[in-house]
């Protein structure tokens, strides 16, 4: 079990848990902006602007591990081409 | 033109479905993930054909030479529209009127009518960041915004425009006590506290820029790895049962993502800048 197991590992996983909670917190954004719809039908104009705020807020934290995926990416093929060097030389 | 554009497009191609990870330089995966674009291809070109400097060189402004194409397609066109107004309006006023209209609505909606200051950062940052974003679904053409550059300098001057704003409106000790969490008349506990309020809304107030230059970085990123796996997979499926590609454009079923998630990203962008100023506006009896 060598760096780019490791890498190669946690990424994906890394990446599921971090859609796991924002499909989480999403549903209940949602479902509280159905409710909220359900109760008062002509309100729906000015839910929406908070709704897709709020969206994008929680939606930004499921980003900040796909970015995490890009970076660990790059270090993770430098780590293979490192290892090939050193097992080809 | 056209050919430099088809030679890179299918050298690309024949990386992808034959998955050689030394055509590719370093990327040792079967589909690639980036989509080649017309400033690439010539800087590939400009490589293969001994200018290596020139080659890396345009390479390394990609994102610049995009972005100012679409500002100044941007430009011209409203440009054009304000030159010639007429009293009952044609349809490309008709829209941009429509367009300022919204806008300005918008912002006088959320920051109140002394907000109309900021229409024209927010309404420009709306635009632009979507034209940005929308440039990934031309063909051969790439969003900057795919790039963590441009969205940290628009994060910045985002940063900026919101302090210089409370500095002005609220004074230097107002806005200094902003960052310290002291009201208008401060308690005394408040003042016990302010160690650690400064602590706390300096970290909040830094994390604002990175948070936006982030997810605006993040999505549209993720927009163009989408697209470029989608062209590249019936490459790579078709070249492994039939031995040949076939054409067929399987991008188009990923278009309504790409343009919804485009527009709500630029939407929100802009959205939380308007938040921003007002959240660093005088505001009585509220803390």
């Amino acid at each position: 079990m060598d760096l780019s197991f490791g890498i190669g590992f946690a990424l994906p996983l890394a990446l599921g848990i971090a859609a796991l909670g924002g499909g989480i917190g999403l549903g209940n954004a949602v479902k509280g902006a159905m409710d909220a719809i359900g109760r008062q039908p002509e309100a729906s104009g000015k839910l929406f602007l908070p709704f897709v705020i709020g969206c994008a807020l929680i939606e930004a934290l499921t980003i900040y591990a796909l970015v995490v995926w890009f970076s660990g990416q790059s270090i993770l093929t430098a780590t293979i081409e490192a290892a090939k060097a050193v097992g080809g030389a | 033109m056209l050919y430099l554009l088809l030679q890179h497009g299918s050298e690309a191609a024949e990386a992808a479905s034959d998955g050689a990870a030394e055509a590719a330089s370093g990327q040792s995966e079967a589909i690639s993930t980036h989509l080649t674009n017309w400033v690439a291809a010539i800087a590939n070109y400009l490589e293969n054909t001994g200018n290596e400097h020139a080659g890396e060189l345009l390479e390394q402004f990609e994102n610049v030479i995009f972005s100012w194409i679409i500002m100044a397609i941007i430009a011209i066109f409203f440009i054009v529209i304000a030159r010639n107004l007429h009293k009952i309006p044609g349809r490309a006023q008709n829209f941009a009127e429509y367009l300022f209209s919204t806008l300005d609505n918008f912002v006088k909606d959320v920051l109140g009518p002394s907000g109309r200051t900021y229409v024209p950062l927010v309404g420009s940052l709306f635009i632009y960041i979507l034209c940005m974003n929308l440039g990934g679904i031309i063909p051969f053409g790439h969003s900057p915004s795919s790039s963590l550059n441009i969205t940290l300098s628009l994060a910045i001057c985002v940063f900026l425009t919101v302090q210089i704003h409370g500095i002005r409106g609220l004074g230097l000790w107002g806005w200094v006590k902003h960052y310290l969490g002291l009201s208008h008349k401060p308690h005394i506990v408040e003042i016990i506290l302010s160690p650690l309020m400064i602590v706390l809304h300096t970290i909040g107030e830094l994390a604002k820029p990175v948070s936006l230059s982030l997810r605006l970085f993040g999505n549209i990123t993720g927009e163009d790895v989408l697209l470029a796996v989608f062209v590249g997979l019936i490459a790579y499926l078709t070249k492994t049962m039939a031995g040949h590609e076939i054409f067929f454009p399987l991008q188009l079923m990923v278009y309504p993502i790409v343009l919804l998630g485009s527009f709500i990203q630029a939407l929100v962008f802009s959205l939380l800048t308007t938040v921003y100023i007002l959240l660093m506006s005088p505001h009585e009896e509220e803390h």
